[in-house]
């Protein structure tokens, strides 16, 4: 093979990522399902308990308690919001669970999804905890660059073109930063999922900080690559998408205006493709999480020689 | 590990030619760079087209007299130019840089036929002519990945496989100290260098290249690992003093060469 790991150009990355997908396709999008369904869940939970919520409520409201009422709806929310982040965390698992598979077999040290979920259940917390710390440090980074981007429009003369050109120019510049920084800290749940000493968010997102130094546009190359790959997917996707709404319009001008056929018709394109985008969430995550753990393979063996090892003729494989 | 699809072929003198395909990845971005190229150039026509309207106006009417529908003409004009740049630019590069573009060439991949021969104006015309539908269609995207010789229809078509370009790891340039040399010739003498196996040396070798781009304490960790693997292998008792893993991985590597030769 002329390119090892450890070695890896753009394109291979993304073309070996997609590989390794397909040939696990069945195991990823299993694990892929769960974790799209633990964040619909609480959403679902939201409209049942609201429905159930209101059917208690409207009447303490109109008997005149709207205290009772309000503190019943602030405690609700309250729940709902515990029940929110541990839905979140549990989806973040198991879509680290993908990646530490993937690596797995970049490592020649394949696990089962079995092996893997105990490895990672003690940390199912911490990995809601490193995406919501990271979520406010990449705001502050990126705080400079989108304050410039905010106040850069409204200085001096309105329709100058150098105002103009200005603003172009701070937008891109926010974009590049913001693009910098993400792929900087693009990887923090692998450190978490596959090395032991990683327990703490601090640690993981440092530990991605570290390891991809020097690296970053080469990943945001990756990622712009590997998202050029998902278009045609989503496209094709799209087509039922229009002709579910083409038509639909079309019956609701057939109905003449506003009518419950045609309120339905819409309303079940609407549906349709709020469904049909899920479906691609769960087939695209996976392919993300595949990238994810090939990047982070690869620099490990860039950076940390992983893979480099001396055998005897009795231990090698 | 099997993650890249190869392509070997047998030519009629016997000669075992084996092949990379270049994977969905490299073309994706190939495209991606020629795409961005070539709108640099239509926008560059548009420009031109909008900046000098009456420039082109009188051109077209020295050349041609007054024409009624003028701003027909010059749209028609204009889409048959678009057409040409877009089927001219791939057919014109891959024909004169061996089956390359300027995207290709960065992402280091190479049009080649199926035999392995060079491509020629005939393969690359043909490819050209029908990448409108691989790329408009998606059409290609979906054959490329799901094809085993990676082929769209354009590949199909013409004759043609897309390769990555091999990369010369003969030339393994890294430095080794004057100390190495000599420490080496010692090695040869206490130690039995023939128990290193090929395998051995290729993860020797791949360390020395890869030394410099590690970090360092993973660089110190990973020298210490190897020099310790590698002193039960030679079947050696003791490192000799003031000799650092690093300096003891280059002297058996050149204790290798010497004794390979």
């Amino acid at each position: 093979m002329s390119q090892n790991p450890g070695q890896l150009s753009v394109g291979n990355v993304v073309s070996a990522s997609l590989r390794l997908y397909r040939d696990n396709f069945k195991t990823y999008f299993g694990v892929s399902l769960i974790a799209c369904l633990w964040v619909l869940a609480p959403f679902l939970a939201l409209v049942i308990i609201g429905a159930i919520l209101a059917a208690i409520l409207v009447p303490v409201i109109t008997a005149g308690n709207e205290g009772i009422a309000l503190v019943f709806l602030l405690i609700f929310l309250l729940f709902w919001l515990v029940l929110l982040i541990y839905c979140v965390a549990k989806s973040l698992t198991n879509a680290a669970v993908i990646s530490r598979l993937v690596f797995g077999l970049l490592n020649n040290k394949p696990e089962t999804v079995t092996e893997v979920r105990k490895q990672i259940k003690s940390k199912t917390w911490i990995f809601w905890l490193t995406q919501f710390v990271l979520g406010i440090w990449l705001t502050i980074v990126c705080f400079p660059a989108a304050l410039l981007r905010q106040v850069v429009p409204f200085l001096g003369n309105q329709n100058s073109a150098m105002v103009a050109l200005l603003t172009m120019l701070t937008e891109l510049l926010y974009w590049l930063v913001y693009l910098w920084f993400y792929s900087r800290y693009f990887f923090p749940e692998l450190p978490l999922a596959i090395e032991n000493d990683i327990t703490g968010p601090i640690q993981a997102i440092g530990r991605t900080w570290n390891l991809t130094k020097g690296f970053a546009w080469r990943i945001v190359l990756i990622i712009t690559v590997a998202f050029i790959i998902t278009i045609p997917v989503y496209l094709i996707a799209g087509i039922p998408v229009i002709i579910a709404f083409v038509s639909a319009v079309a019956s609701a001008t057939a109905y003449g205006g506003f009518s419950l056929e045609a309120a339905g018709a819409i309303i079940s394109a609407f549906l349709f493709s709020i469904i049909l985008f899920i479906l691609l969430n769960i087939i695209a995550l996976p392919f993300w999480q595949a990238v994810k753990a090939v990047i982070y393979y690869d620099l490990r063996s860039r950076r940390e020689g992983l893979g480099l090892d001396l055998r005897d003729s009795f231990s090698s494989n | 590990m099997g993650l890249f699809n190869q392509f070997s072929f047998e030519t009629p003198e016997n000669v075992e030619l084996e092949f990379t395909l270049a994977g969905i990845g490299n073309r994706a971005l190939a495209l991606f760079l020629d795409y961005g190229v070539l709108l640099t150039i239509q926008i560059i026509y548009l420009l031109a087209i909008l900046i000098f309207p009456d420039l082109i106006g009188d051109i077209i009417n020295f050349v041609a007299g007054d024409i009624p529908n003028i701003q027909l003409w010059v749209f028609a004009i204009l889409g048959l130019i678009f057409f040409f740049t877009y089927v001219g630019y791939f057919m014109i590069f891959e024909t004169l840089w061996q089956g390359q573009t300027p995207g290709k060439k960065f992402a280091k991949i190479r049009v080649v036929r199926d035999d392995g021969r060079p491509v020629r104006m005939q393969q690359a015309t043909l490819r050209s002519l029908f990448r409108p539908i691989d790329d408009l269609l998606f059409l290609g995207f979906f054959l490329i990945v799901f094809s085993k010789q990676e082929k769209r229809i354009g590949d199909w078509v013409a004759g043609t496989l897309v390769i990555q370009e091999e990369t010369v790891t003969h030339h393994t340039i890294f430095s080794i100290t004057e100390e190495a040399k000599s420490l080496a010739i010692q090695l040869k003498l206490d130690a039995d260098i023939s128990l290193i196996s090929t395998e051995d040396f290729a993860v020797i070798r791949e360390y020395l290249k890869r030394r410099d781009g590690m970090i360092l304490e993973a660089r110190i960790e990973l020298a210490r690992k190897l020099a310790e693997q590698a002193k039960d292998i030679i079947h050696l008792e003791k490192v000799p003093p003031n000799v650092s893993p690093n300096l003891f991985l280059e002297a058996l590597y050149l204790a290798y060469q010497k004794y390979e030769s």
